[in-house]
């Protein structure tokens, strides 16, 4: 059991520096540094430009295989380099990561909670009234990019506010500023904040694990043992339960690992949306301004939560599933 | 040729029956798919959005990229049916032009995704190695970022290279997923009997991939791409919203939400058709999607509504019985609208055992699970089910809840699939025990235990932590009858409870199950096919035909007159072990039954087994006759002419000596060995598995040497070392004169492919069933690079010496029954002429009337081609029947070898005494006087390499040897003694099983 979450943690160690090194050459080939020095006003000397490049370790005149050794170095130092603009990477990571954990954990949690009980429900219903609403409402759910919901939902809050003369819903940023204090104030307020963003990626995340519990859910149904459990004399309820959602469970943990992407990049545009300050409007500015450091700092913290998150799934994986744990399946 | 003229003329099992074809897979699916709303209505969307992207532009007289400087964010009117934007562009014009973009490219991304996916998932999954380990690791790398990062990344270079670029790298993101689910399915084909077959035919890798392995995974790459369109879209136009993907001036649905997002509230016009057009575009394509899947997905339920069980009827004609545990009366069955019971009356009194026999669709087992209450709720009932007075039909879930596990218990077939995978066996005991008796938990794992330790597995107290997969397939059978005489029921019903073991296991098994049976005092229901087995326990037998009881009576009065033609035929199919063996008299030929069992649709209101009925006549065909006495008390049967003798004994012929033609096969001393890996973190090689460790045997042209041992003894292990033609890791393999080596050359290789040819136990696994049967009966031949003429005029030529029309070639598999299907198999191998036929259990997936006429086709075929065969069986029975030589393995060696008719006769090895002890003959008078000789345990682990004796850890000789005897059986090797008839023994004992 150690074992096997040894050589899982391993495996990702691998992975995490493969893809490091994939981003980095990108970032760097990809984005353009040098246009965006020259193209300030007023245009700066060539030799400025030079120094500058260098000084943050973006000068495309040196080898792409050099600068990403020094990068590297200094980063497994803990030192993720310099902003295009000459501010600490890491200043910035440290601020910004709070803002997308929070609204990671919360989107994940709702998604997964409710999902589960929505896919249960719809599968031990199917084709019931209830579960063929719940079926068209997820379609249409999965059917609209994050962008879209969040989009909706922001045009809805602004409507309403409009018809109600004053702000029910506060959407831009995290908090109001100069709210005054009151910590009971302070935390209405943030909470109000939260609702439409964790709407916009926790939506989404609902209906895609509802509909992965209920398609998991429908397959045990029909499994043997659920029969054999109803054989020994156990009331119906108890089958489902014990027997079927107890199994049903266990490949939602790799659907976990899966669905942290489409968390990842929901957040990420739900972020530049609702103007929070986290990772991804990080990521889309930085692309916008060439700054290689930090897009490669927004690379290394989405492969680090995928991979926290495979391996949570595979913790998952061995604590439901006995057969991993023995050993009998490789996972 | 005299064998040949004895044979009777009623070869046929149905080649005439298929007269019209079932429908075609496609037309099927189309209707599943036309009956499902959403999905229609989806495609009606799909088709008009396509039709508005392509066609809109030449109805607007705008240009999208067209400026109207005097309407600058209008309203819709006239001139601007949707409106203008903010610099007075037609919001029609750009809102068609970004449609049709946003299609073109989810068309293309998922064109071209799907088919990277296909091509890297088949190729690794089906080559494994160093391919499989790439692509697992290129698809975990690619999926350690969110897509839309790198293309983000990327996007800055892109804005020069257009929206072709675009598509491929949205392309690069999209096909991991199914590219996994691909490689899964390809894994799991590539051990597919039908493909397995094709490379023991010679079939190149990638040819296989094309013609096999592509071919069945395409309906989840149809619905694959169908889903990926709507996704592509849906990525395209996330990114063009922040601007990474389609660049303006070109438009998108992404680029226009993002353009007319400020305004939505103002001008909702500028927004609200784009996003409404995205979002109504996906979502009818995820309807498609889920339509497909419901269409394709044979398991899928699309009936709408769920069936509710009708109130149940009390039929008064007939008295409950007080006494009986287990009433049965009128019982009716049927699963959406197809009858699968129709009219069963069975009762059952304290401690009797009642056999419940049938071929499978004759309704048995869902007579057996009507009884428990336990048909699934798409299953219509009417009738009556008592257990112990209580009624089980439309009872409410307390109430059967009470019943279950409680008065009836069940023993299921599977045991592995029948268990909980998650859940230790003590704990799935303990809770049959808590759910009727208010005991603690530690007080419930006791009992368990002691249930587990009265039948008869070892340290129960471990192997009570055990999970089911952990316990052999004896031990977890033991384990179900533990569980269903946990709370003493009144009725035990027993459905096929030892069908997937082996012979030796399966004679502890049903010990066990008598034991448990007479201890508990309970009644027993014994569901079967083998009427062997039944023969050993039932006191009363219920023969089951086309969902009825066509004849029951008391176990010796239907074995020794049977009174329903059907019965005596399903007797006169039977081969029996005993009979002939070591007399000097030669088998009787078996008589097959014509024809098939109709299905429930096909009933025609007369006597269902009329059509194959030798004594058939009008009136049988236009009534059904009722079930009732006919003869001494307590035999019922169900047949107009019951008693008069359907099916003429033929008499036995003197017998045959077997040809002895020139050796086609010779194997002497063949090893193969496994390499086992352990560690978790390090995986490295612990040690070997001896699947074949030191086999020897001759195959003769015009004979036919049978293979015979237990599951996991090495016999498949032997067939695949011999069809790889591959030099073996020790021993030689000579096939046709020439030794199996490097040395063969390609042409001298292929040419061997020729001459030896395999027929796999399933003929359902392993004919493609995605290809019509000529090409099916071709692909030898193609591997072979026949010429095309050559091919044309063979595939008629073999269809018809099987027995089959050669008009069956355009025709797939599934039109046709197993016996056929086995015919095509036979067909296919028989193609390319060879010398040596490999027959795989050629007839366990068969019933028994089917059986007999494969079996007699084989020996026909064998005597009039001048074949030989290497037959391998589990199904002694059937060996004794077929086979001229034997030779009997355990644990990877042959323990004995020679003639059947004196190795069944005179076994010398004990092993081979257990074995033919074991077998259940089909007489109850036979079966309840023979002395068994039972073997302790299961097989022992073949990772060991042990010394001595193999078998001495069950042997019972062993264990009542003295000791200096016992050491000679522990430390030297036996080696097969004896010239003709030979035993690898120490201690060979005299022993006459029959």
């Amino acid at each position: 059991m150690a074992a096997f979450l040894l050589r899982r943690l391993g495996y990702y160690v691998a992975l995490l520096a493969v893809a490091t090194f994939v981003s980095y050459v990108l970032a760097a080939t990809a984005l353009s540094p040098r246009a965006y020095f020259e193209a300030r006003q007023p245009p700066p000397p060539a030799a400025q430009v030079e120094r500058q490049l260098t000084l943050a370790g973006l000068n495309d005149h040196e080898p792409l295989l050099g600068r990403f050794t020094r990068w590297a170095a200094n980063a497994s130092t803990g030192d993720l380099g310099r902003t295009i603009s000459g501010r600490s990477v890491n200043a910035e990571f440290g601020r910004r990561i709070g803002v997308s954990l929070r609204l990671l954990v919360i989107g994940t949690l709702l998604g997964i909670g409710a999902g589960i009980l929505a896919g249960v429900w719809g599968a031990v219903r199917q084709y019931r009234a209830s579960d063929r609403v719940m079926t068209v409402l997820s379609l249409v759910l999965l059917s609209m990019p994050t962008f879209l919901i969040a989009v909706l939902l922001k045009i809805g809050a602004l409507a309403l506010n409009e018809a109600a003369g004053h702000q029910v819903i506060a959407f831009t940023g995290e908090a109001s500023p100069g709210i005054g204090s009151g910590t009971a104030a302070l935390l209405w307020d943030r909470a109000v904040h939260l609702l439409l963003p964790t709407l916009s990626i926790g939506l989404a995340a609902v209906a895609a694990y509802s509909r992965y519990q209920r398609s998991t859910m429908l397959d045990v149904l029909g499994a043997d043992y659920l029969r054999t459990a109803a054989a020994k004399g156990l009331r119906r309820r108890t089958v489902l339960l014990r027997h079927g959602l107890r199994t049903a469970l266990i490949p939602m943990s790799t659907f976990f690992s899966f669905g942290i992407l489409g968390l990842l990049t929901g957040a990420t545009f739900t972020e530049k949306i609702f103007g929070w300050h986290g990772m991804g409007e990080w990521f889309i500015d930085s692309i916008n301004d060439s700054d290689v450091n930090s897009v490669v700092a927004v690379n290394v913290f989405a492969a680090l939560t995928v991979l926290a998150a495979g391996l949570l799934a595979d913790l998952l994986l061995a604590a439901l599933d006995p057969r991993v744990r023995h050993g009998q399946v490789r996972a | 040729m005299s064998t040949q003229a004895a044979l009777p003329t009623v070869q046929d099992d149905g080649a005439g029956l298929v007269a019209s074809p079932p429908p075609g897979r496609l037309r099927i699916v189309a209707r599943r798919f036309a009956r499902n709303r959403g999905a229609l209505g989806g495609l009606a969307v799909v088709v008009a959005l396509f039709v508005l992207a392509f066609a809109g532009p030449l109805l607007s007289r705008w240009n999208y990229a067209d400026i109207d400087y005097g309407a600058l964010r209008q309203a819709p009117t006239p001139a601007h049916w949707w409106g203008t934007n903010a610099i007075g562009q037609d919001v029609f014009a750009q809102t068609v032009r970004g449609l049709q973009k946003s299609l073109l490219i989810g068309l293309a991304v998922a064109l071209f995704s799907t088919v990277l996916a296909a091509v890297a998932g088949a190729t690794a999954g089906y080559f494994g190695g160093w391919a499989d380990r790439a692509l697992t690791f290129a698809i975990d790398l690619l999926l350690v970022f969110p897509a839309f990062l790198i293309i983000a990344i990327i996007s800055p270079r892109l804005r020069s290279a257009g929206w072709i670029a675009f598509v491929g790298l949205l392309a690069i993101f999209g096909w991991m997923i199914s590219a996994r689910v691909i490689r899964a399915m390809a894994i799991t084909l590539r051990d597919r009997e039908f493909v397995r077959a094709a490379r023991f035919m010679g079939v190149p890798g990638f040819r296989i991939i094309l013609r096999h392995i592509l071919p069945n995974t395409a309906s989840f790459l149809i619905i694959d791409a169908t889903i990926s369109v709507g996704g592509a879209v849906m990525a395209e136009t996330s990114l063009s919203y922040f601007g990474f993907g389609v660049q303006r001036p070109d438009v998108s649905l992404g680029t226009l939400i993002a353009d007319g997002t400020g305004a939505a509230l103002t001008y909702p016009w500028m927004f609200c058709f784009s996003a409404g057009l995205l979002v109504v575009f996906v979502l009818a394509v995820n309807l498609i999607g889920d339509g497909l899947r419901d269409a394709i997905d044979p398991t899928s339920v699309t009936t709408s509504r769920r069936r509710t069980a009708p109130a149940r009827q009390r039929p008064d004609r007939v008295a409950a019985d007080p006494e009986a545990v287990l009433e049965i009366r009128g019982l009716q069955v049927s699963f959406g609208g197809v009858p699968a019971v129709r009219g069963v009356d069975l009762v059952l009194r304290p401690g009797e055992v009642l056999g419940l026999v049938g071929e499978s669709g004759s309704g048995k087992s869902v007579t057996a699970l009507a009884a428990m209450g336990l048909l699934p709720s798409s299953a219509q009932v009417t009738g009556s089910v008592r257990v112990a007075g209580t009624e089980v039909v439309g009872a409410p879930d307390r109430i059967l809840a009470g019943l279950r596990g409680n008065r009836v218990a069940m023993v299921f077939q599977d045991s592995l699939s029948a268990f909980n995978p998650v859940l230790r066996i003590a704990d799935q005991l303990a809770e049959a025990i808590r759910s009727h008796e208010d005991i603690g938990r530690t007080a419930a794992r006791a009992r368990a235990i002691e249930l587990l330790a009265l039948v008869g597995i070892p340290d129960a107290a471990v192997r009570a932590d055990s999970f089911p997969q952990e316990l052999s397939g004896g031990m977890r059978q033991r384990a179900m009858i533990a569980m269903a005489i946990a709370n003493r029921p009144d009725v035990i019903v027993a459905d096929e409870p030892t069908t997937a073991l082996d012979v030796t296991v399966q004679a502890q098994v049903l010990d066990v199950l008598r034991t448990a049976q007479r201890e508990t005092g309970a009644a027993l229901v014994l569901v079967s096919h083998d009427l062997g087995v039944v023969a050993g326990l039932a006191d009363r037998i219920a023969v089951m035909y086309a969902g009825r009881v066509v004849e029951l009576a008391p176990a010796r009065a239907l074995f020794h007159q049977p009174l329903m033609p059907y019965t005596q035929g399903l007797l006169g199919a039977l081969p029996r072990i005993d009979e002939g063996i070591g007399r000097g008299v030669a088998r009787r030929p078996l008589l097959p039954i014509p024809g098939r069992p109709p299905t429930g649709g096909e009933l025609t209101g007369g006597c269902p087994f009329a059509p194959r009925c030798p004594l058939a006549e009008d009136e049988c065909r236009a009534v059904e006759p009722s079930l009732e006495r006919h003869g001494p008390a307590g035999h019922l049967v169900a047949c107009r002419r019951a008693g008069e003798t359907a099916i003429a004994a033929v008499p036995a012929e003197p017998p045959v000596a077997p040809a002895a033609g020139p050796v086609v096969l010779a194997v002497r001393d063949l090893v193969k060995t496994f390499p086992l890996y352990t560690g978790a973190v390090l995986t490295r090689r612990s040690g070997s598995v001896y699947a074949v460790d030191g086999v020897s045997l001759d195959v003769r042209r015009g004979e036919t040497v049978a293979l015979v041992g237990e599951s996991g003894c090495g016999k498949s292990t032997t067939l695949f070392e011999i069809l790889g033609l591959a030099q073996p890791q020790a021993g030689t393999i000579e096939l046709l004169g020439r030794a199996l080596g490097p040395q063969l050359t390609a042409s001298e290789r292929r040419e061997l492919r020729a001459g030896v040819q395999i027929v796999f136990q399933d003929p359902l696994a392993s004919l493609d069933p995605r290809m019509p049967v000529g090409d099916i009966i071709a692909e030898p031949l193609r591997a072979q690079s026949a010429p095309r003429e050559h091919i044309a005029r063979r595939v008629p030529e073999v269809l018809r010496l099987v027995g089959l029309d050669p008009e069956h070639a355009t025709r797939y598999p599934h039109e046709f029954s197993g016996g056929q299907r086995q015919r095509i198999a036979i067909a296919r191998a028989l193609s390319v002429e060879p010398e040596l036929l490999v027959l795989d259990e050629p007839v366990s997936a068969l019933d028994v009337s089917i059986q007999a006429s494969v079996l007699n086709l084989l020996q026909d075929l064998k005597v009039r081609l001048g074949l030989a065969y290497l037959f391998v069986s589990h199904d002694l029975a059937v060996v004794a029947h077929i086979a001229d030589r034997v030779n009997v393995m355990y644990l990877g060696r042959t323990v004995e070898s020679g003639p059947v008719n004196e190795v069944f006769a005179r076994p010398r090895h004990p092993y081979t005494q257990a074995l033919l002890s074991a077998v259940p003959i089909p007489d109850p008078d036979v079966e309840r006087t023979r002395t068994r000789i039972l073997l302790a345990g299961d097989p022992p682990s073949p990772s060991r390499r042990h010394t001595g004796c193999p078998f001495r850890s069950r042997c019972p000789v062993y264990a009542r040897l003295a000791e200096p005897d016992q050491r000679q059986c522990a430390e030297q090797a036996p080696a097969l003694v004896g010239e003709a008839h030979g035993a690898a023994c120490h201690f060979p004992r005299p022993y006459e099983p029959f």
